[in-house]
């Protein structure tokens, strides 16, 4: 178990490696750059040289790699290029309000699954089956930005309920709710289907039957026999929910006008400002590593019958 | 008459067995059991009256999807305030006056290559590596393998943001509006899916009896993969490609949406969402069709997907 915990750890880094190479040479790869702006603003051409000599975009791109490289890995990302301010700076600033936005979105996410997922596969094709179902083929088929649009029209356009325009101090109650329900809602979808469909396993299993002729009441069979097996398949979506949600917040957050690096990301995608478009890229990407990680590790914990190789 | 089918094999079954059933191909059973699906009847028909707006979409639309009028800009549909709808434009006009009906049945054309195109080049790339990967096995495996592991390790919408957003300047950036760059960028990402399913198929099928029966009578290694192998991979590849088509009408949707899809002035639903959320506040409707568009088309293509699951692997039902 050590030995494999050590192993995926330093497989971790081949994987930031070409997610660093691959964004840094597609950025690099685009025509025009940081300082293209208007014909009639253009800079003096001795000040576009220095500006390029200081961020370094002289130098040959392998090179410039490296460099690069050799920062990050001190935690220096350099400085913003349309901003004059250090990425890091720029991104503790944002990070707060996208980990709470995310948080609270998972969190949500988990209070309306597990209990739905459950109540479906107890009582197969009853009402509330049938509305998870309903739910979890609106959540999973229908765009997110589609449902955003939706909720801003119905609740803040035409009954005037919620605002719908930036984040607040982050403790504004009611403009939390569209963003961190819709952001939530499709992993609350996936999430009730998974619990449901690996919760009607577990009640099949023999050892239910066992616990059930043992005389034990219902509600002890179903919580801790069927349940805490059904949650081991559960545990695992919460690689790619990590994943979805971080996709998810570009959008939300660019919907919303919410001060998070996703909004922040997309802004500087357009914007060409590369220092933060590799870190927020990097950050991401070690995120989902870091996740899909302690899925496989906490995996092997939960279920005793899965060996990993060592 | 499904009803009637159902009880007429009942009653064969329980009174002489040998009669139960015609025999039916594992094709000819999938046919019968999406037949019998009334929401993959109901999805076609939808998928169907799309794809013939799309095909006729010059001889349709009443007018330019780009043509602007802009005295008659955002007229509201015709179940709106009288003062503000016009005969010529039943749909409505967007901010620069054109003409909302014209725009929606065009972005069915983009939508529909969209969900096609890509796919195809996903299948082809796809099935070929994760063939020769499973196939052949040790350091051809190990190689491709290692490349496919990398590409999964990104969330899809994350690559294609960064795909589109650092090559949309570029050459390939302009062909067909962003056409061509969002196939390729789709593809990219997609083919990786499709490697894995098939060298996971590939690798559980290469031991069994037919294939060591199909070498012994010396067949090449060519001959078995294409002839032996491969249809007996098709049931869970044809699934993949069925998801893979929603896949990327909702990846185009939301890049567009974002600014970084398809370029404007080129019609599609998600950048006519996209221009239209500046007035959404007062004018909601340039929005909200294509919204409603996106919705119908995406959950008729899911609703294919998950009966095609169910027909051909009826052990995977969800029910």
């Amino acid at each position: 178990m050590v030995n494999y915990t050590i192993r995926r750890v330093l497989l971790m880094v081949p994987t930031l490696f070409f997610v660093a190479l691959i964004t840094f040479s597609l950025a690099h790869a685009a025509p025009g750059g940081p300082f293209d702006k208007d014909e009639n603003k253009k800079l003096p051409q001795q000040i576009e040289d220095n500006l390029t000599r200081y961020y370094g975009l002289d130098e040959p791109l392998p090179q410039q790699f490296l460099l690069y490289l050799g920062k990050a890995v001190q935690l220096d990302f350099g400085k913003s290029i349309q901003r004059n301010r250090s990425v890091n700076e720029i991104i503790a600033q944002g990070l707060p309000v996208t980990a709470q936005l995310g948080i609270q979105a998972l969190l949500l996410a988990l209070l309306i699954a597990l209990p739905l997922g459950i109540v479906s596969a107890l009582k197969q094709n009853s009402g509330v089956d049938y509305g998870s179902l309903f739910l979890a083929t609106i959540g999973t088929t229908i765009p997110s930005f589609v449902i955003a649009i939706l909720f801003i029209y119905i609740f803040g356009v035409w009954l005037r309920l919620l605002p719908f325009v930036g984040w607040g101090d982050g403790l504004d109650f009611r403009r939390m709710i569209m963003p961190t329900v819709i952001l939530a809602l499709p992993g609350a979808a996936f999430l009730t289907r998974i619990t449901r469909a690996s919760m009607l396993e577990a009640l099949g299993q023999d050892y239910v039957r066992t616990a059930r002729s043992k005389g034990l009441a219902e509600g002890t069979v179903i919580i801790r026999h069927a349940l805490k097996n059904a949650l081991i398949p559960v545990a695992t979506i919460v690689g790619p929910a990590t994943a979805g949600l971080i996709t998810g917040s570009f959008i939300i957050e660019t919907l919303f006008s919410i001060p998070g690096i996703g909004r922040l990301y997309i802004i500087s995608i357009n914007a060409r400002d590369y220092p933060i478009i590799m870190a927020t890229t990097l950050l991401y990407a070690f995120l989902i590593v870091i996740a899909n990680l302690s899925v496989d590790l906490v995996y092997g914990a939960l279920d005793p019958r899965i060996k990993v190789e060592a | 008459m499904a009803t009637l089918a159902a009880t007429a094999s009942g009653r064969h079954h329980a009174d002489a067995p040998e009669l139960a059933r015609k025999q039916r191909s594992l094709w000819g059973d999938a046919v019968y059991r999406l037949k019998r699906n009334r929401a993959v009847m109901a999805a076609l028909a939808v998928v169907l009256v799309v794809a013939v707006l799309a095909t006729l979409a010059p001889l349709i639309a009443p007018y330019d999807p780009i043509r602007q009028d802009t005295p008659n800009s955002l007229m509201e549909p015709f179940w709106g305030n009288p003062k503000f709808t016009l005969a010529q434009y039943p749909l409505g006009s967007d901010q620069l006056g054109r003409d909302i009906l014209s725009r929606l049945i065009w972005s069915a054309r983009i939508s529909l290559l969209i969900g096609f195109v890509p796919v195809t080049l996903v299948f082809l790339v796809g099935a070929t590596v994760g063939m020769a990967a499973g196939f052949y096995g040790r350091w051809v495996d190990n190689c491709l393998m290692r490349i496919v592991d990398i590409i999964y390790a990104f969330p899809d919408l994350l690559f294609l943001i960064i795909i589109m957003a650092t090559l949309r300047g570029t050459f390939l950036g302009n062909l067909l509006g962003g056409l061509v760059l969002m196939f390729g960028a789709i593809a990219v990402v997609g083919w990786v899916g499709m490697a894995r399913l098939v060298r996971g198929q590939v690798l559980s099928l290469r031991e069994k009896e037919f294939v060591e029966a199909a070498r012994a009578t010396g067949a090449t290694d060519g001959r078995i993969m294409f002839r032996h192998l491969f249809p007996n991979t098709l049931a869970p590849i044809i699934v993949s490609v069925a998801f893979g088509v929603p896949g990327a009408i909702l990846a185009e949707a939301t890049l567009s949406f974002l600014g970084i899809g398809i370029k404007p002035p080129t019609p599609t639903w998600g950048v006519m969402i996209n221009e239209g959320f500046v007035v959404f506040s007062t004018t909601p409707w340039p929005v909200l069709l294509p919204a409603f568009c996106i919705s119908l088309v995406m959950l008729a293509f899911t609703f294919l997907g998950d009966g095609l699951r169910d027909a051909l692997d009826p052990r995977q039902r969800t029910k």
